[in-house]
């Protein structure tokens, strides 16, 4: 049996003080109130709590551009009237407002990243959290959805340097086009997104076709969703084509973004997801034993972000948290049932992600991942030795125990209708 | 030579357009080469220039040349161009063939004379010229400063359309493609003979006008590239009806490029700035702007894809993933190749420790509370769960929490949490501020931040924020709780106890493009 993971949790009480604005959703005050949570419940009491530091902006300029971080730096919003072009170019003003303390802020929750990536590449934990952290929409050049500086992929390029892959998967109800985006064309970072596509949504990317290109080409995975999803259907899905991944490619560490806007009742998301479903990828994750930087990232209804994220706190800790929410200085926020279930609206949410749809998207995703080999000429000693793939069936669950490949194969086709064996490619099976 | 209809160019006007005098949405038009006249090479008496545009960005085409123009200038439009053929007049949108080998072969074939029927999708705007709608074709000019898309708008921006006097189809002498033609077929047969020319450096091709032949076959490969979306969602249909998958499945995704095109039109999708985000379908065609694709590239992938027996369903979709997402130094991290070898990693900014405490800073030792401990279901309260008993368990909790971390308490911040905050503001200053808050209501455009800054000149910018957050917020939270306990919306910045409550569609109106943009969901209903 493994012994307790050793968790770095990174937190910066000055993130309190940043507004984006009025009427804007991205609230990071909701950091404040996780990390209260967090201690409400006690959790620090088997974690190690970090004050990260603030990045430097030739850290950031390891992956944007320095002129970009250069404007970013210097711009406020009392002299961003005399810099349309720049605020334009840099998408700066609509979305992304120029807000007081808006460089400091990047720096804080880009710096939290960037140092659990180092404290894992330098095994000084197993998992590494930063709830600041995930902002995935930032582009090189450009800010774009509430995002400003891709601490992700920074994070990544960290963690490149100790490791041959890295995985990175995204469940927050966007996709995660800036991380995508920056790894398209390389096999050295797998990008896995589920998210809502279609109508509109923002960014508007991330159909199951984009599988990315040249040397990365297939190295992209996209699981484009529709409204109303639930919880069994999500992790049914989730845990399918991760445990398939992470077989295929063994990634040397995973970077896991639980952007909460997935959850039911988010301001600006539309799944159905409940804060069960939603830990129940993270756990699904951590079950890998690999390295695993763990971030925040959208999550437009302050308190469900709030009891999502200490609910995951306590995942990754191994400690389920009781329902009860302690007495603590936002308590009122959690009327009326002050509960760590997030509270039934009056907006019942249609699944209209049908079966067949999403058998059909997995089938295409597992038929993409085929053509990888199985990590191509590198050294497999990246994968810690006690790595296995757990069982992805709840109903089977048998953590400890290794499945061969057959039985591995055979679980995850049973639900397939369109396969017989592996190189079946007859597109003409009964969809039953 | 040029067969007579064989090759056919011309340009038609969308039916968006011929709707639509006033204000030209931007809109799909089909553009086919057109061999003109019975002699293949109409006189070009006037000016000709076409727009294509595309998701906002224009591309004036001036005797064959392509510029960018800036999209802030109204597009004006003026006819001008070669002989038409009859039958041209008829508007028609003609979602063709997507570009594959067969419509690169078409410009091989254009240059030699054969007909090819495979359209181009572009946007384009255009003004007819006066009178002589039916003899005279009629081409366009675009007024615009010339300027550089990049400089106002970032990747690219969108005019305001318009479009004066009467619209009209227009054919427009192939002269300027022939060139083009030319030079493509040069560098297909040997990319690399100098008489051709070479390309320039990727990150400057933008700089570049549309007199470069080079550019003008980057813009029509990116605009032809638009019209494979549509043929690949066609073989994807056909794929997809063997497989009897949910029809929903192709609706989506096949359209969402399309769509978004669709409801530019509908929308009149001239925002500035926020067309950048609706990249979706026309990536391709904003990269050839950027001058990102590397042409060999890509007629290497065309010719690949076109070849390669695809037996997996990933295939059909290669291009494409490959296509929506720009490539080039601008876009794209640098990742280095795996040595196999580690950085000698650097060990400071690891993160300062806060907790848990050396055993210095240990201030009392106090019993701990176990891990993951929840909220009492009993206490020694006379009411338990009354305001009274709620208050002293946060305090309780408060002060337990101060001894236990030491100085990471103050390190957290958590002294300037939940309402101690309200012991350093008198109740007139809460009064005030709650004051300023109701009298700017957001819904009147009023930011009720300004005139907090003014009015509490003592007040750090922390302290306000802080407040706001700690108390006002919690205020309001409580009076929810108490009012309307199943519809509550801390983030509500114009509730007032007794105010109606907003339905939770209601938002401000934002750009489609932008992450605020939520369509109405009409899958959810009210129980």
């Amino acid at each position: 049996m493994r012994p307790k993971d050793r968790i770095s949790y990174f937190y910066d009480g000055d993130v309190g003080s940043v507004y984006f604005g009025p009427n804007h959703p991205m609230k990071p005050h909701r950091l404040c109130m996780t990390h209260h949570l967090v201690l409400s419940y006690e959790l620090h009491t088997k974690m190690e709590i970090y004050r990260p530091h603030k990045a430097y902006p030739a850290e950031l300029a390891q992956f944007h551009s320095p002129d970009y971080v250069e404007f970013l730096h210097r711009i406020t919003p009392d002299t961003q009237h005399l810099f349309p072009n720049d605020l334009a170019k840099y998408n700066l003003g609509e979305d992304c407002p120029v807000f007081e303390n808006l460089f400091e802020f990047c720096q804080i929750y880009a710096g939290g990243t960037i140092d659990a990536a180092r404290r894992l590449n330098n095994q000084l934990c197993d998992i590494a959290i930063n709830w600041a952290g995930g902002l995935h929409h930032a582009k090189k050049c450009e800010a774009s959805g509430f995002c400003y500086i891709n601490d992700l992929v920074l994070g990544i390029l960290e963690l490149l340097k100790y490791h041959a892959r890295v995985l990175y998967i995204d469940i927050d109800v966007h996709h995660g086009d800036g991380v995508e985006e920056a790894f398209y064309f390389t096999d050295r970072v797998m990008t896995v997104s589920f998210h809502k596509f279609g109508d509109m949504f923002f960014p508007g990317t991330g159909d199951v076709k984009e599988i990315g290109g040249k040397e990365g080409k297939f190295y992209a995975i996209n699981v484009p969703l529709k409204d109303g999803i639930d919880d069994t259907s999500f992790t049914r899905l989730f845990k399918a084509i991760i445990s398939k991944v992470v077989e295929t490619y063994q990634p040397g560490a995973i970077v896991l973004q639980c952007g909460a806007d997935s959850l039911a009742g988010d301001r600006l998301g539309c799944f159905n997801l409940s804060i069960d479903g939603h830990s129940e990828c993270v756990r699904f994750v951590k079950k890998f034993n690999l390295p695993l930087l763990v971030t925040g990232g959208g999550g437009y209804t302050k308190e469900n972000v709030a009891r999502c994220w200490v609910v995951e706190t306590g995942v990754l800790l191994d400690t389920e948290l009781p329902n009860e929410i302690p007495e603590n200085e936002y308590f009122k926020y959690f009327a009326p049932d002050y509960s760590l279930k997030i509270p039934r609206g009056n907006i019942v949410l249609e699944n209209l992600n049908s079966k067949s749809y999403l058998s059909a998207i997995k089938v295409q995703v597992l038929e993409n991942l085929r053509n990888i080999q199985h990590a191509p000429s590198v050294q497999m000693q990246e994968v810690p030795p006690d790595f296995y793939i757990p069982d992805f069936d709840e109903d089977e669950q048998n953590p400890d125990e290794r499945m061969d490949q057959h039985t591995q194969d055979k679980q995850i086709q049973r639900d397939d209708e369109y396969y017989d064996g592996d190189n079946d490619n007859d597109h003409n099976m009964d969809d039953s | 030579m040029v067969a007579n209809k064989d090759l056919e160019g011309y340009f038609m006007e969308t039916s968006n357009q011929k709707k639509n005098d006033e204000e030209c949405t931007p809109s799909v038009l089909t553009f086919k080469i057109n061999s003109g006249d019975d002699d293949g090479m109409g006189d070009v008496d006037e000016t000709k220039s076409m727009e294509l545009e595309s998701n906002g960005s224009k591309i004036s085409v001036e005797d064959g040349d392509l510029m960018i123009t800036d999209s802030n200038e109204s597009a004006a439009c003026s006819a001008g161009g070669g002989t038409r053929n009859e039958g041209d007049t008829e508007s028609e949108v003609v979602e063709g063939d997507a570009v594959n080998k067969k419509t690169r072969a078409s410009f091989k074939r254009a240059r030699d004379g054969i007909y090819e029927e495979d359209s181009v999708r572009l946007n384009w705007k255009k003004k007819s010229s006066v009178g002589q709608r039916d003899d005279e074709s009629i081409g366009v000019v675009a007024e615009s400063d010339g300027g550089n898309i990049y400089s106002s708008q970032g990747d690219f921006v969108i005019l305001d359309l318009e479009v004066s006097g009467e619209e009209s189809a227009c054919v427009v002498d192939q002269s300027p493609l022939w060139a083009m033609l030319n030079w493509l077929n040069g560098i297909a047969r040997d990319p690399c003979d100098p008489e051709i020319g070479s390309l320039p450096e990727l990150s400057k091709w933008n700089i570049y006008g549309s007199d470069k032949l080079w550019k003008q076959v980057l813009l029509s490969r990116e605009a032809l590239l638009l019209e494979r979306h549509k043929t690949l969602s066609a073989k994807r249909l056909v794929w997809q009806k063997n497989q009897r998958m949910h029809p929903s499945m192709y609706e989506d995704r096949d359209g969402s490029g399309y769509k978004l095109r669709e409801r530019q039109c509908e929308q009149s999708f001239l925002l500035k700035g926020s067309s950048k985000k609706v990249k979706n379908g026309l990536d391709t065609f904003m990269s050839v702007c950027h001058g990102n694709l590397d042409i060999q590239d890509h007629i290497d992938n065309n010719i690949k894809n076109g070849d390669s027996s695809s037996s997996s369903a990933g295939s059909l979709f290669d291009d494409q993933g490959e296509e929506e997402v720009p490539l080039g130094s601008e876009f794209q991290a640098e990742v280095p190749e795996w040595t196999g070898e580690t950085f000698e990693s650097d060990s400071k900014w690891l993160g300062t420790p806060i907790w848990p405490l050396k055993n210095t800073q240990r201030r009392s030792l106090i019993e701990r509370e176990p891990m993951g401990k929840g909220r009492q279901d009993s206490c020694g309260c006379q009411v338990r769960g009354s305001a009274e008993c709620v208050r002293f368990h946060i305090a309780e909790k408060s002060k337990r929490l101060n001894l236990e971390l030491g100085p990471a308490f103050y390190v957290f911040n958590f002294d300037k949490m939940g309402e101690e905050v309200k012991h350093s503001w008198t109740s007139e200053e809460q009064e005030k501020f709650a004051a300023i808050v109701r009298s700017n209501p957001p819904s009147q455009g009023k930011c009720f931040w300004d005139q907090m800054f003014k009015d509490f000149p003592t007040k750090s910018r922390v302290e306000l924020v802080s407040y706001y957050f700690n108390v006002f917020l919690m205020l309001r939270r409580r009076n929810q709780n108490s009012c309307t306990p199943l519809n509550i919306d801390s983030d509500d910045d114009e509730w007032e106890p007794g105010s109606v409550v907003r339905g939770v569609g209601h938002q401000e109106v934002r750009s489609s493009g932008s992450i605020f943009y939520s369509p109405t969901k009409p899958h959810s209903r009210y129980r």
